[in-house]
């Protein structure tokens, strides 16, 4: 089940989508764009691009992926949850 | 308080280390960062020449040449964040403007930097919006 998403701007600035209330989500949008910044800069290391930021735990994963807007789409779930969320705001 | 003192060139230096690594996110960090010191420079600033005191402690310490306060907009000349670029760069600044007027109005404000002399404008104009 999917606990929340956003889409961010690469700046970390939060542009739209409904997250858990107990999150500072200005923190969490800045930090979530701050880790694909910090991937991406990594790939480039080996002459790659980050595609995918996958931040795993216990209870949750945190995933981050590139819109066709040059925004970042997080989602606080699953790769399925990811998949159809991307598909949704591309096709926009 | 013990202070040290930094540099335009030291500052921009720091800023593109960060900036290197997370390019734009960075803005963000140093938009957070700044609102901390606005916070701090907050303290013991009386309400009745806020504006004025601050414009002073921030010419003082070196952040800005000159700074006009509005209810909406903030213009500064000759921000030291400022530095040829393609975007918009004094995040720090803009952060400081946001602890300064969260402190003022006691509510969730957020500042966008419409203008900069980074992008070639004749001065920074920053927009303050109270959100709550």
């Amino acid at each position: 089940m999917m606990l929340g998403y956003a889409v961010v701007r690469k700046d970390g600035s939060f542009v739209e989508g409904e997250l858990p209330a107990n999150i500072d989500r200005e923190r969490f949008c800045i930090m979530c764009a701050a880790s694909y910044g910090a991937a991406t800069t990594a790939q480039k290391e080996i002459e790659g691009d980050a595609l995918e930021v996958l931040i795993k735990s216990r209870a949750y994963s945190i995933i981050i992926r590139a819109l066709k807007s040059g925004d970042l789409l997080v989602v606080i779930g699953d790769e399925e949850d990811m998949e159809n969320l991307k598909r949704k705001y591309d096709d926009l | 308080m013990r202070e040290i003192k930094l540099t335009k060139e030291e500052l921009l230096q720091m800023k593109e280390v960060y900036t290197e690594i997370m390019s734009y996110a960075s803005s963000g960090l140093f938009y957070r960062a700044g609102e901390k010191i606005g916070v701090i420079l907050s303290k013991g600033v009386s309400k009745d020449n806020y504006f004025e005191e601050f414009a002073k402690i921030l010419k003082d310490r070196g952040w800005v040449k000159e700074i006009e306060f509005t209810e909406e907009h903030v213009k500064v000349k000759g921000s030291v964040e400022v530095h040829p670029s393609k975007i918009a760069t004094c995040d720090i600044l803009r952060g400081i403007m946001r602890g300064i007027y969260e402190n003022y109005y006691q509510t969730i404000v957020k500042v966008d930097e419409i203008k900069c002399e980074s992008l070639g404008d004749d001065y920074c104009l920053f927009k303050i919006r109270r959100v709550k």
